[in-house]
């Protein structure tokens, strides 16, 4: 309760400071919003001439790209400025500073910048969403809306644990910008598609050593009937579950790596 | 009762080497161990007031780190109010203030009223303390005509007395400054020097700086750490008599050519520099008395002016000795 109390007087000092720089401000929404915007369109245009993908419509790819960016937004708008970036806070020497207050350092770094930018995708997102679903509304029923929700919990847990685990590599390397721009974007962008379209191996590995397949695939393919498996039926349904106990685990990392923290000089 | 023990503390850190081969930098770096402090114990009792010197790079800023639970010792063991500093630190942070003087925490676009506001929230200040702080701090340190501006239009004099306030506003027991007055005026130095003095005795203050004065005038204790190692811990007048040439004199002559100085004593240190012939000693064994008479008897003296014990002298001499004896 009290962490709700000055992350909202954090929110409100962080419009006031901002409103500062108003023109940035309206900018960096509207070019977010430019494109994500087309990452859908993109999806229209492709399905217009193929289709389909695999067998997902434009609706259902909507609904496959739109989990994956909606969680990403709000773990983004919670973590990505300053503990994805967590080297920059450390280069900077705030985090000494935040080491100095009787609040958890975690907590403190999700306060200290609002990710006002995401706003934008998680816009562009919902607007999306509503699309994919609209037309469909007779399969859907109490229980798909719950496990909706639950999905998107777990898929921003996924996706809030990956940015702290890259974020925590720079308690030891200093800089993690490389590895997450390849371990966390490069190989999150595949899940912009179905994942039978996919090798083996590649579906393997989004399922069990970097496991965003279980952000944004495996729930959808619940939500709209298209497991093509028991196997895929059974991730849909732990995806939450799997979520969880990731964050937890990123933590946990994240506070070993505290310990061999070494400061940014004096 | 102790506050602060330090027990047999040493801290490690593993920097990279860089190789020629920058390919073979990128492949397999190798690691060289650099011991930043090396088996450092001391023991701070409440409302002490303790200088830290040391050259750059001596271990000062990390020995800092380690009391306040920001870096986690290699070996041995910290205590801060009988608990371990990294264990136990939002507990320990609620008790004491810190002071980066090159860091700030202070929200840069905003006033400084509203991280003040903030730090209430999160140090769980009582309304009344807050505002009885906000206005005795502001008076003392003179702030209140910028307590509502944007912190980026302050001028480092001004931005550095509000992060003073920022770190006093919870009433902490103990109060760690690493070089509060850098770069700071005349004027705001002695501020800062007298707020420190009212806060002696009921607040224990542990205070790093460049400038001797700040700690000469705050400080009884002082612990010199150099190249890792605490070389000095003692009462800072014991130091000064420890390690003696601090009184030093300049006499003002009216030869210049051939002014030969081999008539003093060893222990007097002398220079003859613009007209001038620069002593220093100890007042013990020598007074300025028969420094006077000895150039007297030899020059015709035209001015006389006798400098007060400057501790740098003292700090210089001590870095110095510590030098001498690693060479022998």
């Amino acid at each position: 309760m009290e962490f709700i109390k000055i992350y909202i007087f954090y929110i409100k000092k962080f419009f006031q400071a901002r409103a500062e720089y108003r023109l940035n401000f309206w900018i960096g929404i509207l070019a977010n919003f430019i494109t994500y915007f087309l990452a859908y369109i993109s999806y229209w245009i492709i399905t217009g001439q193929l289709s389909d993908i695999a067998g997902w419509d434009f609706s259902e790819l909507c609904l496959l790209y739109g989990m994956s960016l909606l969680t990403y937004a709000i773990a983004g708008t919670l973590l990505w400025y300053s503990v994805y970036n967590l080297s920059g806070m450390i280069i900077r020497g705030t985090l000494d500073i935040f080491l100095t207050r009787p609040m958890g350092i975690l907590r403190q770094l999700i306060c200290n910048r609002f990710g006002d930018t995401f706003l934008a995708q998680i816009f562009v997102t919902v607007i999306f969403i509503a699309i994919a679903t609209a037309g469909r509304l007779d399969g859907m029923n109490a229980w798909k809306v719950f496990y909706f929700i639950l999905a998107v919990i777990g898929g921003t847990c996924i996706q809030a644990g990956g940015m702290i685990a890259i974020g925590a590599l720079s308690f030891w390397t200093m800089k993690s910008e490389e590895v997450g721009d390849i371990f966390y974007y490069k190989l999150r962008n595949i899940t912009k598609y179905p994942l039978g379209i996919f090798p083996l191996a590649v579906q393997k590995m989004l399922t069990f050593i970097l496991p965003w397949a279980f952000i944004n695939y495996y729930p959808s393919a619940l939500l709209f009937n298209k497991a093509e498996s028991h196997f895929e039926v059974i991730c849909g349904c732990l995806s939450p579950a799997i979520g969880i106990t990731l964050l937890i685990i990123s933590v946990k990392f994240f506070y070993i790596g505290l310990r061999h923290y070494n400061g940014a000089g004096s | 009762m102790s506050e602060i023990v330090f027990d047999n503390i040493s801290r490690n850190y593993k920097v990279s080497i860089k190789n020629s081969s920058y390919l073979r930098y990128l492949m397999r770096r190798e690691y060289k161990v650099i011991e930043a402090v090396k088996g450092v114990s001391f023991d701070i009792s409440h409302g002490e007031a303790v200088g830290m010197i040391g050259p750059n790079g001596a271990g000062k800023s990390t020995t800092m780190k380690m009391m306040t639970g920001i870096l986690v010792p290699s070996s041995g063991q910290a205590a801060v109010f009988g608990k371990d500093p990294f264990m136990h630190r939002k507990e320990i942070c609620r008790e004491i203030g810190v002071l980066f003087g090159q860091k700030s925490q202070l929200w840069w676009d905003l006033p400084a009223e509203d991280t003040f506001e903030l730090l209430k929230k999160i140090y769980r200040i009582p309304d009344k303390t807050y505002e009885k702080n906000i206005r005795k701090y502001a008076e003392v340190l003179d702030t209140h005509r910028f307590l509502g501006q944007p912190v980026r239009q302050l001028s480092l004099g001004q931005r550095m007395r509000l992060e003073l306030m920022a770190c006093l506003l919870h009433d902490p027991k103990i109060l760690f400054l690493d070089e509060p007055t850098l770069g700071l005026d005349v004027v705001v130095k002695r501020q800062i020097r007298d707020l420190l003095q009212g806060l002696k005795g009921s607040t224990t203050i542990i205070l790093t700086s460049h400038d001797m004065k700040d700690i000469d005038s705050v400080c009884e204790r002082l612990i010199v750490i150099d190249n890792g190692l605490k070389i000095v811990d003692n009462d800072i007048e014991e130091v000064k008599r420890a390690y003696g040439n601090i009184e030093r004199v300049k006499i003002k002559i009216k030869e210049e050519d051939n002014v030969k100085l081999d008539f003093f004593p060893e222990t007097v240190k002398t220079e003859y520099k613009d007209q001038s012939i620069f002593c220093s000693y100890n007042p013990k064994e020598i007074s300025s008395a028969d420094i006077l008479q000895q150039v007297l008897g030899h020059y015709n003296v035209l001015d006389i002016s006798i400098m007060s014990a400057d501790i740098d002298d003292i700090i210089e001499s001590i870095y110095r000795s510590e030098k001498d004896e690693k060479y022998v």
